[in-house]
């Protein structure tokens, strides 16, 4: 009498919801299993279920809970109820069971509509089908329970539904736990679910049923501690110590996170390969890939390990990163891939290289180790600069005597890159720009100069002491190491190194460069650049094809280049590539280019069709003659196709 | 006015409390893990303002607007307090104005903030490219986000007037979106997620005028009708309307009857043929492993398939070193035009109309059963690593069926165009090893014949046994989870002590050789790209010159070094050097592929993930003067600017080569030629 009278007001109460809630799941299903008909990778009706059990049926749960519980004891009628004579456990109980009744109906009513769907070619029988069957009443069985459990806690429930939220993200996406061992992500895997029909996972089941067991039993305790004072204060609104507290479990969790998203540590990965030549103390490796090469690769090895200990020594580093270098025969001289996500990673071919090449491939490789010292605040602007300029100055002339071939190229490039772009000289606040416009081998070019200039005038120990400032000390990857870095400006900071105002230090470096201009071998290394200037134009022909033209005009210059076109012994190349709507560093590849003869005139570049209208494109026309080991930018250029 | 808004936003103050938590919550985050001064404009718009745009992110912008409009009058109404307000000397439609004006106030005042917080943290960057700031991109995201907002505000207000069931229907509402993509390939402006895509003109945003505007004429009707209902609604606390007998016997008439209709209509829909769907002329059959389901008009070929299924299924077993061969269901009666075969645990999905050979239907099965067997004996970890090791899934597999069903011209065909594309478009292993990347850039499917010629450079390398070796090491215990994919490849292939080094220099050394014994003359380039939108505005053509391209071009940039100008056509911007008109290298006589095909960029503002429509080309003209002309029907390009591919088949029964990803522009108004 006394349950069909509840039962009956809880009837008379939610009927017409209950209605519409069914109608609106039916609905979807259907909705659902069309959409699951026409989605070209389905491959069975009753993936659907798994869906509704990942996306709405928890939706409904909670309307289910906030209707059946939560109203009820935020507007206080709960406690007429419980003024009856029947006990405080009966009608939560005939709560639970009527909530759980009702969304296993629907539940079931899923999967049957799904059966219905299902085919022969399905093979739905009996017993596949109580399998699903099972599998979505477990699941729904344990959202139930979570929502009977966190509905009895009043205003409080929206708190534990985050940290609800936030522990399922926790197991779902954190690296370092397996969500096939956690028993409702084993029981909902993305395979097994649908497509596994031999197998009853009875293991993920128990312990979905024990989760949900738990959370039903928490639901009734909440019920009975402290004779109705605990169900009183959590049906009250939030207060401002609930949010504070609130505030501080979710700050908790956050700190949490981030502790254990810094410990996934894993020792790097090492080549298996028997073709590696492993020194250690530095540790750098060396794959070589066939006998052939491995001299090359010992040297190699030995080379780079000697270039570390000197620089380890010389600037008091602690520590340095893993380097490994991989032969790729196949390679261009010049095509280097550079990783540092496990060390520095280097793929590249030296064995064509001359020393001037394997000085281009030592200053990547220690580029990537210093860049890794400062976890890669070298590589900021303002910065960047003394990390190009120190890690040439420190190969070329760090541990053994400065080529004069070496020289010669390096000082013959500054100067075109300076005479083409003066602005070029302000090495802090236009690094981008200079590398953008004239590539990295051009700005590191610049940044060698301004290396050279020092020691040369102000000694050794300056230039050592410029890098100690900048490339030393690891900057923190947050906003406090960020402060930390830029409480004294880039400018002072150099200026305290050099003891000279910036601008002095411009002033003397470019007049100092202008001398190195009458060496009679940097004379003839410029006098085989043609003087030439790139110009670009993008257009639609009169048929609407788009098109983009390229041509070369003669230059004037102070620096006696080739004017004699004609007899200019090298390529003139387009290089070409999307870029998107925002700037961004960019060093374009070969993989995209036109080469032909450099003349003057007309057109000697068309991309025809490439780009359209609206595109944003990042064009070089670079100059690759026999003399100088990488080309010379004539122009660069990011431009909106019109 | 002023002060009734004034009221209601400090009635929603804790809202904006919780609004301004997340948005702490998720600068805090920020703030702990980057140094802010090197964010560029580029890295704050990541996932949010580039192309097109990510459905993912507007559905937390939903959230908010929705969770804001549920706390304006439900328990306003619940708790009685609309009877203070209603007892004041303003009209109720003031109240209503003031509640709507205050919920959009709110959220433009927390998307101001946000905004305005990151544009002080990019002003911190001092760097002359990185720290570029564009103020046209900046503002029209704030003005098109408050929009927005607005517009999910006025459903959310008029779908809590049906409370909780509000949010069902809105669900259905979405469902629906995801139906219409599925089976139309677009929900055109009917979905408020289209009014966050993005188009850029250069480094301008163009914002998507005609669905905000449509939407924001719905929305004002939407803030009518709640209007209507919720000034017509009575508070809970004021007592409403006592039900009247009659009204509660038609209340309880209603729901009986509704039970009961939803009842016969389940019954009538699971019914007595549950399970039977489209089964009519499906037939059965049975091997030791193997279930299989087909119609029984094909009953040659499925013999045919069934008659060496088990010879097949030991020979892959062997080859990948399985202990015990799973049980395997095979649904041969699956009609697909995006794939002649689908393989999820121990399920298989073929389509008998994909290949015309039965050989090739036999190839499919194993195929497909190499992929159970990666997904059995790997216990699914590769899958766990399905964008590092999408093109060795489906390489391998290429690979263990080629090995067990020769096709031996299908293969060559397959290898020539992998080899073709490898080398216009320069793909290295860092391009495989990123499957979503890889599908931006090039052709998806290339997935297989290149990791087909990975896998045999790999076996080469490391033997046979490196293919179940390889797979059960993605399952060992010990491995590492969510590894990067280029860390994930070292782990994995240093456990089974395989170099993937040395594996990756003897396939490239293969793929040239390949490369090199290529007839050039089966693989012009399309140029004189022409894109006009028809004057009805219903179809957009793509009209396009095929043009030979010589063998040297193709191999070698440095050939065109000797040439005069001429026009640099390529094959997309994958393209290498292009081919000169009258250069010195030699013209090969173009061979006229059989079919002619392009591909439209799908959309990332869909809910749903879709398959890239395709349509047909026919040619135009003869001889120098040949055209390809496309026409691509208007619903697959929603603004101006698209994606597409190019492509055709090199010969008869080829797949079809694709050239790179272009971008186009089809203009709003036609100028016919």
């Amino acid at each position: 009498m006394v349950v069909s009278s509840l039962l009956g007001k809880d009837i008379r109460e939610h009927r017409l919801a209950a209605l519409l809630l069914t109608a609106g799941t039916i609905a979807m299903t259907l909705l659902m299993l069309a959409w699951n008909r026409q989605a070209p990778y389905s491959m069975s009706p009753f993936e659907i279920v798994r869906f509704a059990l990942l996306s709405f049926l928890p939706l409904i749960a909670l309307i289910t809970g906030n209707r059946l519980i939560v109203r009820e004891y935020l507007s206080g009628t709960r406690q007429f109820v419980e003024a009856l004579p029947m006990g405080r456990n009966l009608p939560l109980l005939l709560k639970y069971l009527t909530g759980l009744v009702y969304l296993a109906a629907l539940a079931i009513m899923m999967v049957a509509l799904a059966a219905q769907q299902a085919g022969v070619t399905d093979d739905v029988t009996r017993d596949y089908v109580l399998l699903i069957m099972l599998k979505t009443l477990v699941m729904t069985t344990l959202y139930w329970s979570v929502v009977f459990c966190f509905s009895l806690c009043g205003h409080l429930r929206i708190a534990l539904y985050l940290v609800g939220a936030a522990l399922v993200a926790l197991v779902a996406w954190y690296p370092g736990i397996d969500p096939d061992r956690v028993p409702p992500f084993a029981l909902m895997d993305d395979q097994l679910f649908v497509f596994e029909r031999d197998l009853i996972p009875w293991q993920a089941m128990q312990g979905t049923l024990l989760m949900a067991g738990l959370f039903t039993l928490a639901g009734f305790l909440l019920s009975r501690i402290g004779e109705g004072s605990v169900v009183e204060r959590l049906a009250k609104p939030m207060t401002r110590r609930d949010y504070v507290a609130l505030g501080v479990l979710a700050a908790s969790g956050l700190t949490v996170w981030s502790t254990l998203l810094e410990q996934k540590t894993r020792p790097p990965v090492e080549f298996s390969s028997e073709y590696v030549v492993r020194l250690q103390d530095p540790a750098v490796s060396v794959l070589y890939l066939e006998d052939a090469h491995q001299a090359a690769g010992q040297a190699m090895a030995e080379r780079i390990s000697e270039s570390m200990t000197i620089l380890q020594a010389s600037l008091g580093l602690a520590a340095l990163p893993d380097v490994k270098l991989v032969l790729d025969p196949e390679r261009e001289p010049h095509e280097i891939d550079y990783a540092t996500a496990d060390g520095v990673f280097i793929t590249a071919n030296w064995l064509p290289h001359d020393s001037y090449d394997d000085a281009i491939l030592d200053s990547v490789i220690l580029h990537g180790v210093l860049s890794a010292q400062t976890s890669g605040r070298a590589m900021f602007e303002p910065y960047h600069w003394v990390l190009d300029g120190f890690t040439r100055w420190w190969v070329e002339q760090g541990t053994s005597e400065l080529r004069p071939e070496h020289r010669h190229e390096l000082l013959a490039r500054a100067l075109w890159v300076l005479d083409v772009e003066p602005a070029a000289h302000q090495l802090i606040d236009r690094w981008q720009l200079t590398a953008d416009r004239f590539s990295y081998s051009g700005a590191e070019s610049l940044a060698w100069s301004a290396m050279d200039f020092l020691e040369e005038t102000r000694g050794r120990e300056t230039v050592l002491a410029l890098a100690s400032e900048f490339l030393v000390t690891p900057v923190a990857d947050n906003l406090v190491g960020a402060f930390q870095d830029r409480r004294i400006i880039a400018r002072q900071r150099v200026e305290s190194v050099l003891d000279m105002s910036l601008d002095a230090f411009y002033r003397q470096w470019q007049d100092w460069l202008a001398v190195q201009r009458t060496d009679a071998s940097v004379q003839q290394l410029l006098a085989t650049i043609p003087a030439l200037q790139g110009r670009l134009v993008s257009r639609s022909t009169a048929e609407g094809v788009q098109e983009l033209e390229a041509w070369y005009e003669p230059r004037e210059s102070a620096l006696e280049l080739l004017e004699d076109i004609d007899s200019a012994q090298g390529e003139c190349i387009l290089k070409h590539d999307y870029i998107g709507p925002f700037d961004m560093e960019i060093e374009v590849s070969d993989d995209y280019e036109d080469v032909a003869r450099c003349r003057t005139g007309d057109a000697v570049h068309v991309l025809n069709s490439l780009y359209s209208s609206g595109d944003r494109v990042y064009i070089a026309l670079d100059y690759d003659g026999p003399v100088f080991h990488q080309p010379l930018r004539l122009h660069a250029e990011r431009m909106s196709i019109p | 006015m002023i002060s009734l808004i004034a009221k209601e936003l400090r009635q929603l103050r804790p809202i904006a409390w919780l609004w301004l938590a997340v948005l702490v919550l998720g600068y805090s985050m920020q703030f702990f893990t980057e140094r802010v001064d090197e964010q560029t404009f580029g890295s704050w718009c990541e996932g949010y303002c580039e192309y097109s745009s990510n459905a993912g992110v507007a559905v937390f912008l939903v959230l908010l607007a929705l969770v804001t409009a549920y706390s304006l009058f439900p328990r306003e109404h619940d708790e009685g307090t609309i009877d203070f307000l209603r007892a004041l000397p303003v009209s109720r439609a003031s109240v209503f104005i003031a509640k709507v004006l205050a919920a959009w106030l709110l959220l433009c005042v927390i998307n101001l903030l946000s905004y305005g917080l990151d544009r002080a943290l990019l002003a911190s960057n001092p760097e002359s490219i990185g720290g570029l700031f564009y103020d046209q991109v900046w503002f029209t995201l704030l003005w098109r986000d408050c929009l927005f907002m607005f517009i999910v505000l006025a459903h959310g207000i008029l779908l809590s007037w049906f409370r909780t069931l509000g949010l069902v229907l809105y669900s259905l509402y979405l469902l629906g979106l995801m139906w219409a993509e599925s089976a139309l390939g677009s929900s055109g402006n009917w979905s408020i997620f289209a009014l966050l895509s993005n188009q850029y003109e250069g480094s301008s945003l163009i914002v998507n005028g005609q669905g905000l505007l449509l939407h924001s004429g719905i929305a004002l009707l939407v803030l009518l009708l709640a209007y209507r209902l919720w000034s017509r609604s009575e508070s809970s606390a004021g007592g409403g309307k006592r039900s009247s007998r009659g009204m509660k016997l038609a209340n309880g008439f209603f729901a009986f009857t509704g039970f009961l209709v939803l009842g016969l209509l389940m019954i009538y829909r699971i019914g007595v043929d549950t399970g039977t769907a489209q089964s009519d002329d499906l037939t059965v059959t049975a091997t030791e492993h193997y279930r299989f389901v087909y119609s029984a008009r094909r009953e040659a070929v499925v013999q045919y398939i069934v008659e060496h299924a088990e010879t097949d299924l030991e020979a892959l077993g062997e080859i990948l070193g399985v202990d015990t061969l799973p049980e395997i269901r095979v649904d041969l009666s699956a009609s697909s035009e995006h794939a002649a075969g689908l393989a999820k645990w121990k399920k298989i999905q073929m389509d008998l109309d994909a290949f015309r050979e039965d050989v090739s239907q036999r190839r499919v099965l194993s195929h497909e059963t190499t992929h159970v067997l990666q997904a059995t004996e790997s216990d699914r970890a590769l899958a766990d690593n399905y964008s590092a090791a999408k093109f060795f899934i489906e390489g391998m597999a290429q690979y263990t069926s080629f090995a067990i069903v020769p096709e031996l011209e299908r293969r060559r065909s397959n290898w020539e165009l992998a080899s073709v594309s490898w080398q216009r478009q320069s793909i290295r292993f860092d391009d495989l090893i990123d499957a979503d990347g890889f599908a931006r850039q090039y052709d998806a499917e290339l997935h297989y014949s290149l990791g087909d010629l990975w896998t045999r450079a790999m076996v080469h390398t490391c033997g046979l046994s490196s293919l179940g070796d390889f797979l059960r090491a993605t399952g060992r215990e010990d491995a590492v989870r969510d590894l990067p994919a280029a860390i994930f490849w070292r782990d994995t292939m240093r456990a089974i002590d395989c170099d993937l080094d040395t594996v990756n220099a003897t396939w490239r050394q293969q793929m040239t050789e390949l490369h090199d014994a290529v007839d050039m003359a089966k693989y012009p380039l399309f140029t004189d790209v022409i894109i006009q939108r028809d004057k009805q505005g219903s179809q957009i053509r793509i009209s396009a010159k095929l043009e030979s391209v010589s063998a040297d071009a193709d191999a070698d940039a440095d050939a065109d070094a000797d040439a005069d100008a001429g026009a640099g056509a390529g094959a997309g911007a994958g393209a290498g050097a292009g081919a000169d008109g009258d250069g010195d290298a030699a013209q090969v006589t173009t061979a006229v592929p059989e079919r002619f095909i392009v591909r439209i960029g799908g959309i990332s503002t869909q809910l749903s993930g879709g398959v890239d429509p395709v349509f047909r080309g026919q040619t135009q003209g003869e001889g120098d003067e040949l055209r390809v002309e496309f026409l691509i029907p208007d619903y697959a390009v929603p603004g101006t600017r698209f994606r597409y591919q190019l492509g055709y088949t090199p010969s008869v029964d080829a797949r079809y080569y694709y050239e790179s990803w272009r971008r186009g522009t089809a203009p709003a108004s036609t100028s016919q030629p």
